[in-house]
């Protein structure tokens, strides 16, 4: 009971927060300029009087405000996100569609981000002050005054229209009909660029944090045990410094997966990658707001999920936080 | 502050970065002079390749516009939003932080349960989705930045001024019987201000980025030309013009690795004990 | 004779970073280290004997710091000449080191089984043997449940028991030299008495040669064979424990010496006055931890009942160790921590029922002085401004505020020059003058010294304890004077409260307190003050001592 202790008040923790996300997006379709049932509508210019009525019935627009919003709340609860008018699809079905494209984005994006950033970081620190250490300094200052878009479309000028080695949109070859492992590689193939584009801002971020961590925790008083100890400079390295200045980064990785999934909306769109990002810019560009609240829900709870996990990992990592919390 | 000022001036980045953007403050300020004709109108033959043509060193776009006037008047979008929107950011952050800090309890619990809101959503997808429905506009782009900008500097000010309350100097300040208002305003805030200014410049450099992913996806302000729009427009072109998006894209990061240049620079004089280690 | 050296540094100088303003942290320092003595190295913050430690172990920190000449010979052979790898099997194996802040020494996330087991590791002990040597290890520092123990984390440990697995540490693969860098200092008086007992005792048995870097003279004559004693990078007298300690030589020994507070013999003349300033009567204050969802609220009682009268011209000492409630009873009083219960009574006023508002203009009576001279100023305010805060806020004016400021500054040893400027171009001694000053700017009857001279060295410390006689005398305040320090606290107070877990578990005039305890806790508190025996004997008695 002790250990699931922290693990429900965490889940109850991120329940009220998608609460309030229902809420803030109840509030904003009303925020709206005009007629909440033209927004909904997607200011479709086909609309006639009688279907913006018929709307306005439906959303139950004449009752009060906080039936309104109880109505809201249920319909989400039973994942009814509304109607895209527009695409006339319901959203949720529109979200779902391309929900698998965004994941396989953003964890790819993540791991290359940490990975190289935990990588570059060590090195770095390790160096500290050498051509190494500055190099990569640069490297990481650079990328993080970088906007993302830009990187992307720079990279597609340099990769796909000049060296033509990447392909420089979508995520498989139309109508290739490749299968199995083929199809597997040829979206890998795809990835590669939208990936390493969302990654790479990302990898600056973790390569400044994990080196200053890294630096901060060599000075400590426990490393200096470690060497009073007579232990191997590796073995202080990986046991003592690195498995403390991890801590930082996890905690760190959980607050910028808000960031990153934000990240996949400029990259998919600049690849035409075909997940939620695109879809959201799509939405944007007809203010399809059905689609456009649908996304901000979806990829909250996407969040939301990642930062249980990232907070599971803390726990594994860091044994005092169950006396802390 | 003077001697502070020149210690930032000795750093070398620091000093270039600070030359540089006061070069871009300069041209923002002057583009009405330097480039008389409105930025959206059509001045050459569209898809001028840079450095052919004297009268447009950056060439033109598709629609014959100067891509070199847009640069300047886009100066003018991003360090307006860039600005404003960081100062509206602190104002709200270091008010509900130091109210949250200082006297803790309830106001804290609540402004901690709103910051950690804040720390989870998809900011961005959430600015996007404010600038949308507030019909995009230079206003609700600085709106919206704003909004998802104060919550970390409330943290750091409310970190900051529940550490301070128990420093011991503020206690003494308390048993002497000096005001509130008198320990938060003079004892408190002057000692919390150096982070703050530090995270400032830092959030400068977002918020231009921020501003620019808005404007690249079509939310930008339409009557005012923008870095991010420009690179936008010319998304579809590319293979034609690279020279439409790499400009604007090239000044973004030059103003932002600059303008952080200076924010370190001045980390490293403020909070000489912070520093960045390891620099020679 | 050199067959018979374990170690000695010859003719040692390090260099300090370029900036700072000494040139060298240690210069021209040599001394020996003999097998089974132990060598203490006694001084005052900045005399070197942290670096000097350092050195020899080869841990001086990265920026700057080098080792300038000079030879370290370990058995004959040079240690700052050894390659990397051969200095690396020497360190941990053949000589061991503890050090001063068992909080921070051990890695947070690892098990200390598992910290104690790398230096097996480290240095070749076959894996099948290290679990049952580290159980032994624990056992022989007298740690409890020696194989629960070494699956906790250092996080569930009390500083002692911290201190003690840093012990096993050093001595798992008893080494020849043990370098102790104050390992006692951040601890208890009881638990250090308990560590002291413990390295004597494995030092003794094992024969090692123990390096024991320390500022406490009582420390130095508990445990030294010989001490050396340094100041500004310098030994300045090197010599057997005894006769340094007895009948000093130099000129800075001396005074150091001199400046060792010591137990008083006759009591204070007590206060001619009857009626108290301020009368406190069953003062209580409880912390209760907020509850979550799931957490259960805890309660923890920091003050259980505690009552005492200060009369005008009398220090009352509040001692205790470290959370014993002192400092909270302190803070209460001066309505920093507000209290669950009880009373504090001043001029018919109850302190403790005042709202915070109706306590303005009773703060002023009522002032505290602060443990730490570096968090205590205003790092942005110039002295004179913090001196001046109190007298404004009561709405003096200015004129008279800054009279009053030239006045004090003066009065606390300082200049009135001092007004413009900084707290950081003042010595930690400087800057507790100067929070002197401040309390006494709003003219209280009362001053709570909070451990007002626990964080400076003896000789500043003895001149400080000085002043706040002097004060006391001249302005006939009333003193609550919090202390850690039995020694201290018999030199200043006239009556004492010995505190225990929030509770008074003995009150009384303080020689006989300290002569007769007739609590338990009290007597194991005085009993575990260092150099009790040295302070009684007849060669160094107290009052008197003088060197001629």
């Amino acid at each position: 009971m002790d250990k699931l202790r922290p693990i429900i008040g965490r889940l109850l923790k991120s329940i009220a927060i998608i609460a309030t996300i229902i809420v803030l997006n109840f509030l904003l379709i009303r925020l709206a300029p005009g007629d909440p049932a033209a927004a909904m509508a997607g200011e479709a210019g086909a609309a006639d009087e009688a279907f913006m009525a018929q709307l306005r019935e439906q959303f139950g627009l004449d009752r009060p405000l906080y039936q309104q919003l109880a109505y809201y709340f249920a319909d989400v609860v039973r994942l009814d996100l509304g109607y895209s008018y527009r695409q006339r699809e319901a959203v949720v079905e529109l979200i779902l569609d391309r929900l698998p494209a965004t994941l396989l984005l953003t964890i790819s994006g993540f791991i290359v981000a940490l990975g190289l950033g935990v990588l570059m970081g060590v090195t770095s620190a390790m160096r500290v002050g050498r051509l190494t250490d500055r190099l990569i300094s640069l490297f990481a200052l650079l990328f993080y005054a970088t906007p993302l878009f830009w990187v992307g479309l720079m990279a597609i000028m340099l990769f796909s229209v000049w060296l033509g080695w990447l392909p420089s949109f979508g995520m498989e070859s139309v109508g290739a009909g490749y299968a199995g492992w083929t199809r597997a590689a040829d979206i890998a193939h795809h990835l590669i660029l939208p990936a390493g584009t969302l990654g790479l801002f990302y990898v600056a971020v973790y390569t400044r944090l994990t080196r200053a961590s890294m630096l901060e925790v060599k000075d400590m008083d426990f490393v200096r045990t470690a060497r009073a100890k007579g232990l191997r400079h590796g073995l202080i390295v990986r046991r003592h410094i690195l498995r403390n200045a991890m801590l930082p980064v996890i905690t760190f990785a959980g607050i910028q997966a808000g960031q990153l999934v934000g990240g996949a909306v400029l990259t998919e769109t600049v690849f035409a990658w075909p997940g939620i990002g695109r879809l959201a810019f799509d939405a944007l560009l007809q203010r399809d707001y059905p689609v456009l609240l649908g996304v901000f829900f979806v990829t909250s709870v996407m969040v939301v999920v990642f930062n249980i996990i990232t907070d599971m990992a803390y726990r594994i990592a860091d044994p005092r936080i169950e006396v802390a919390s | 502050m003077n001697s502070n000022l020149w210690r930032l001036l000795k750093d070398p980045g620091a000093a270039i970065g600070i030359a540089l953007l006061v070069a871009v403050v300069v041209v923002a300020a002057l583009a009405p002079v330097l480039y008389p004709q409105d930025p959206w109108s059509m001045a050459g033959r569209p898809f001028l390749p840079p450095f052919t043509d004297p009268q447009f060193p950056l060439g033109t776009d598709m629609m014959g516009r100067d891509i070199a006037a847009g640069l300047a008047y886009g100066a003018r979008v991003s360090l307006i939003v860039g600005i404003v929107s960081t100062a509206c950011a602190i104002v709200l952050g270091v008010t509900l932080g130091g109210i949250a800090g200082y006297y803790g309890g309830l106001a804290d619990d609540a402004l901690m349960r709103v910051t950690e809101f804040f720390q989870t959503i998809p900011t961005f997808i959430f600015a996007l989705v404010m600038v949308a429905i507030l019909s995009p506009s230079i206003l609700s782009i600085i709106l919206a930045i704003g909004i998802v900008s104060w919550p970390p500097v409330a943290r750091l000010v409310r970190a900051e001024f529940a550490s301070l309350r128990g420093r011991e100097f503020v206690q003494a300040a308390i048993a002497l019987g000096e005001s509130d208002r008198h320990i938060i305003l003079r004892q408190i805030l002057p000692n919390t201000l150096s982070p703050v200014l530090v995270m400032g410049s830092l959030m400068v450099a977002s918020a231009i980025l921020t501003e620019a992913a808005i404007s690249f996806l079509g939310l930008g302000d339409p009557n005012m030309m923008s870095w991010g729009y420009m690179i936008g427009a010319s998304r579809t072109v590319i293979r034609q013009a690279w020279w439409m998006s790499f400009f604007p894209g090239l000044v973004i990061v030059l103003v932002v690795l600059m303008i952080n240049l200076v924010g370190e620079g001045l980390n490293d004089v403020l909070n000489p004990r912070l520093a960045r280690k390891g620099r020679a | 004779m050199m067959s018979q050296r374990l170690l000695s540094v010859e003719n040692l100088t390090i260099a300090l970073p370029s900036a700072g303003d000494r040139v060298n942290a240690v210069e021209g320092l040599s001394f020996n280290l003999n097998p089974g003595e132990i060598l203490c190295i006694v001084g005052e913050s900045g005399s070197g004997k942290s670096m000097t430690a350092s050195a020899i172990m080869g841990l001086l920190p990265d920026a700057g710091v080098k080792v300038q000449s000079g030879r370290i010979l370990f058995r004959g052979e040079d240690l700052l000449q050894m390659s990397d790898e051969r200095f690396r099997t020497i360190r941990g194996s053949r000589i061991g080191m503890i050090f001063q802040e068992p909080m921070t020494a051990l890695n947070p996330v690892m098990q200390v089984g598992d910290q104690i087991e790398e230096v097996l590791e480290a240095h070749g002990i076959p894996k099948a043997d290290r679990p049952g040597r580290v159980l032994s290890l624990l056992n022989a520092v007298g740690l409890p449940e020696p194989a629960a123990l070494a699956r906790r984390y250092p996080f569930r440990l009390s500083g002692g028991q911290r201190q003690r697995v840093v012990i096993a540490m050093a001595l798992a693969l008893e080494p020849e030299i043990l370098i102790a860098d104050e390992p006692t200092t951040a601890l208890d008086v009881t638990t250090q008495a308990q560590i002291l007992e413990l390295i004597r005792g494995i030092q003794r048995s094992q024969g090692m040669g123990v390096i024991f870097i320390t500022h406490d003279f009582g420390v130095v004559a508990d445990i030294a064979d010989r001490v050396a004693v340094m100041q500004h990078g310098r030994i300045v007298e090197i010599g057997p424990a005894r006769e340094v300690l007895d009948q000093p030589a130099d000129a800075y020994t001396q005074s150091l010496i001199r400046a060792v507070p010591q137990f008083r013999e006759k009591p204070l003349p007590p206060s001619p006055e009857a009626e108290p300033v301020v009368r406190v009567r069953g003062l209580n204050k409880t912390y209760v931890t907020q509850g979550g969802f799931f957490t259960p609220v805890r309660e923890f009682k920091a003050l259980d009942d505690i009552s005492f009268d200060i009369r005008r011209g009398e220090t009352v000492g509040l001692v205790g160790e470290s959370g014993s409630g002192k400092s909270t009873a302190g803070r209460c009083l001066v309505r920093l921590i507000d209290p669950n219960g009880g009373s504090i009574e001043y001029k018919n006023t109850d302190l403790a029922k005042l709202s915070r508002s109706q306590l303005r203009p009773f703060r002023s009576k009522i002032q505290i002085v602060f443990q730490d001279p570096y968090a205590s100023l205003n790092p942005r305010h110039t002295v004179g401004q913090s001196i001046m805060a109190g007298p404004l806020a009561h709405g003096i004016d200015a004129k008279t505020a800054r009279e009053r400021m030239n006045r004090l500054l003066i009065r606390v040893g300082l200049d009135e020059a001092a007004a413009d400027r900084f707290p950081h171009e003042f010595s930690g001694g400087q800057r507790q003058r100067i929070g002197i000053a401040r309390a006494l700017a709003v003219e209280p009857d009362l001053l709570v010294a909070d451990e007002a001279v626990s964080a400076l060295d003896v000789s500043v410390q003895a001149q400080v304890l000085e002043l706040l006689r002097d004060i006391r005398e001249e302005f006939q305040l009333a003193m609550l004077f919090i202390t850690h320090d039995l020694r201290i606290a018999s030199q200043l107070c006239h009556r004492v409260l010995v505190l225990h877990k929030g509770r008074v578990v003995e009150s009384g005039e303080t020689t006989s307190v300290f002569r007769n305890p007739r609590d338990s806790y009290t007597r194991s508190l005085i009993d575990a003050v260092p150099g009790r025996e040295w302070h009684h004997s007849p060669g160094g008695d107290s009052t008197t001592r003088s060197f001629a």
